[in-house]
């Protein structure tokens, strides 16, 4: 019983989640804020585009989306060294880094992508399917991190 | 169309204070726009009307749909067990998200539509 649950147990799972919010989020927060230089320095020639640059900010929030999902996930089954076992507590260890690092990743992308995206299109219009496909693909990085997250979390 | 980048060879501009890192040069001001240029564009409270709106969607709906999928569909009326029924919620309120994303892109890719004809130079 001892071995199987011992105290240090739900440390990993905390540990999870705390890093599947923080990672996402620093990775949002970069792509969010390399975007929003770019926007604000289009956006003084062209303001009509505002509406159409923000898309890369939007996305860059739907990463911290995926590791406040990932977050919940594993802190709504934490629970007591009792009843919460070592390899509960590795499984969320893991789902929590797999989605942190690859929002992280993701919301990289996404920075650099959106900043040189949206001052592309500020002077070549026909840049912006370019530049919403590329911004998808970095997204679906993301998305792979939360798939592998929710599958690690039902085991 | 204007060149945006004509006047690479003055760094100094009125706005180089704002360079970052990024090396692409920066924007010059435009010459200060007559008050003929402000009729043409829509009025400022309905792009920001919109753009709330779709914010908005975009950061309640899915963790709405995550507590209400949880627990009334699939807590409530099949009686799932926990973990599934997380699982299952955490997908319902992904797809809600890429949904509101995806609606959100078509309309800011038409509004562009219907904005460009008005632009002249």
């Amino acid at each position: 019983m001892a071995d199987q649950n011992p105290i240090y147990g739900p440390f990993f799972g905390v540990m999870g989640a705390a890093s599947a919010i923080i990672f996402s989020s620093l990775g949002a927060a970069y792509g969010t804020a390399k975007a929003g230089t770019g926007i604000a320095a289009m956006s003084v020639m062209r303001p009509e585009l505002i509406m159409k640059s923000i898309i890369p900010v939007v996305m860059a929030g739907i990463i911290a989306i995926y590791g406040l999902v990932v977050a919940v996930l594993i802190s709504g089954a934490l629970g007591d060294s009792t009843k919460y076992t070592a390899y509960k507590g590795f499984i969320h260890l893991g789902a929590g880094l797999a989605v942190g690092f690859s929002g992280l990743a993701a919301g990289f992308a996404i920075g650099i992508v959106g900043d040189a995206g949206v001052r592309g299109t500020a002077q070549q219009p026909r840049l912006f399917v370019g530049m919403i496909l590329i911004l998808i693909f970095a997204e679906v990085l993301g998305l792979y991190g939360l798939i592998v997250a929710i599958y690690l979390y039902t085991k | 169309m204007f060149n945006i980048n004509s006047n690479i060879s003055n760094p100094a501009g009125p706005f180089s204070q704002m360079s970052n890192t990024d090396s692409t040069p920066i924007m010059q001001a435009p010459e200060p726009a007559g008050p003929s240029n402000s009729g043409q564009e829509r009025p400022d409270l309905e792009v920001l009307t919109t753009v709330f709106y779709y914010c908005f969607t975009i950061i309640v709906m899915p963790v709405l749909s995550f507590f209400v999928t949880k627990h009334i569909v699939f807590g409530g009326m099949f009686g799932v067990d926990s973990v599934t029924s997380n699982v299952y919620s955490a997908i319902a309120a992904i797809i809600v998200v890429h949904i509101s994303l995806a609606m959100f892109i078509k309309r800011a890719y038409s509004e562009a539509d219907r904005v460009k004809p008005q632009k002249q130079d």
